[in-house]
């Protein structure tokens, strides 16, 4: 990844002149770390890429949303959440309720047949169980227990308080457990 | 947490996932060739090291310091007009208190000279004379 002073970047990004440029540093620097991210909600790589490059299309298009207000990978990386939790939403909408509910059964099958899924089998069922749980959930689990990111930081991100992220982390936790214990 | 050290045990936290070779590489210039024109707009960032932002704390506590100062003067005023006010009643009562002390005097010292009015009158009158 190539590390670029955000500062700078943000001033480049602010000139009408630099704007474009800029912004191709910009998706040089945070390409991979919103790939991984959207990834583990997403799954599939394919998708993964749309998502991304919808991620940065939107961030270009909405730059005049950008105030400076918060750092530039913590907007970057709540529209990546926010477009990649849309992309499952209308992806689960578009299953009917019975394909949809073999469609979750079968994620860790999926993920095994999958050629750029490198884990192994109670890896793939650990992401089925993640994709089970509601999107708060889903998001804080696999911010911390993946990416290791303080409660502060992702209370950033997310816009909620670091009490209500505990929360949601534990009992993400709770269900996890609970999901190995039934298949065990 | 002990679960989510079981779990952590049992998976791990590696990353499980991986791209086709060169993705990372070939992505951005992908990206910029996709990219749409957009209206050259200079953008308004806030800034937080300006001015105001540091100003701001400093204000803040100027607008205490005045209020605090502000409270005072008006406690300490409220103190200076009680006390005034009871030394200006202590004052009337003890002009009240003098004034019919110096007519029991007079009536007193008239009772004590078997002084009527009409006594009085002339004696007034005869000095003006």
């Amino acid at each position: 990844m190539i590390a670029v002073d955000e500062k700078h970047l943000i001033k480049q990004l602010a000139d009408s002149v630099t704007q474009r440029s800029a912004f191709g540093l910009v998706v040089k620097q945070y390409s991979e770390l919103l790939y991984w991210q959207i990834r583990r909600i997403v799954l599939n790589h394919e998708d993964t890429n749309d998502v991304l490059q919808n991620t940065f299309i939107k961030a270009w298009n909405n730059l005049d949303t950008f105030r400076n207000d918060s750092k530039l990978s913590t907007w970057l990386y709540r529209i990546a959440i926010n477009e990649s939790l849309d992309f499952v939403r209308k992806q689960k909408n578009e299953i009917s309720i019975e394909r949809d509910t073999d469609a979750t059964m079968s994620i860790s099958d999926i993920l095994m047949a999958d050629e750029y899924f490198d884990g192994n089998e109670i890896q793939a069922q650990l992401m089925q169980a993640v994709s089970k749980l509601p999107e708060a959930q889903r998001t804080v689990f696999n911010m911390r227990y993946f990416d290791g990111m303080k409660y502060s930081e992702i209370s950033k991100v997310l816009s909620t308080s670091e009490g209500a992220l505990k929360a949601s982390f534990h009992i993400a936790v709770q269900k996890i457990s609970k999901f190995f214990q039934s298949i065990d | 947490m002990k679960e989510e050290e079981i779990i952590k045990k049992r998976c791990g936290t590696g990353n499980v996932f991986r791209v086709p070779d060169g993705y990372f590489d070939d992505f951005a210039s992908n990206l910029m060739e996709k990219l749409p024109e957009r209206e050259n707009r200079t953008i308004q960032l806030s800034n937080h090291y300006g001015v105001a932002h540091i100003l701001k704390p400093i204000l803040y506590a100027a607008a205490c310091l005045c209020l605090a100062i502000f409270c005072t003067v008006l406690y300490f005023n409220k103190n200076v007009s009680t006390n005034q006010s009871q030394n200006s009643s202590a004052s009337v009562s003890v002009q009240g208190s003098s004034e019919s002390s110096r007519d029991e005097l007079i009536d007193r010292t008239a009772d004590y000279a078997m002084m009527d009015n009409h006594d009085i009158y002339a004696c007034v009158s005869s000095d003006q004379d």
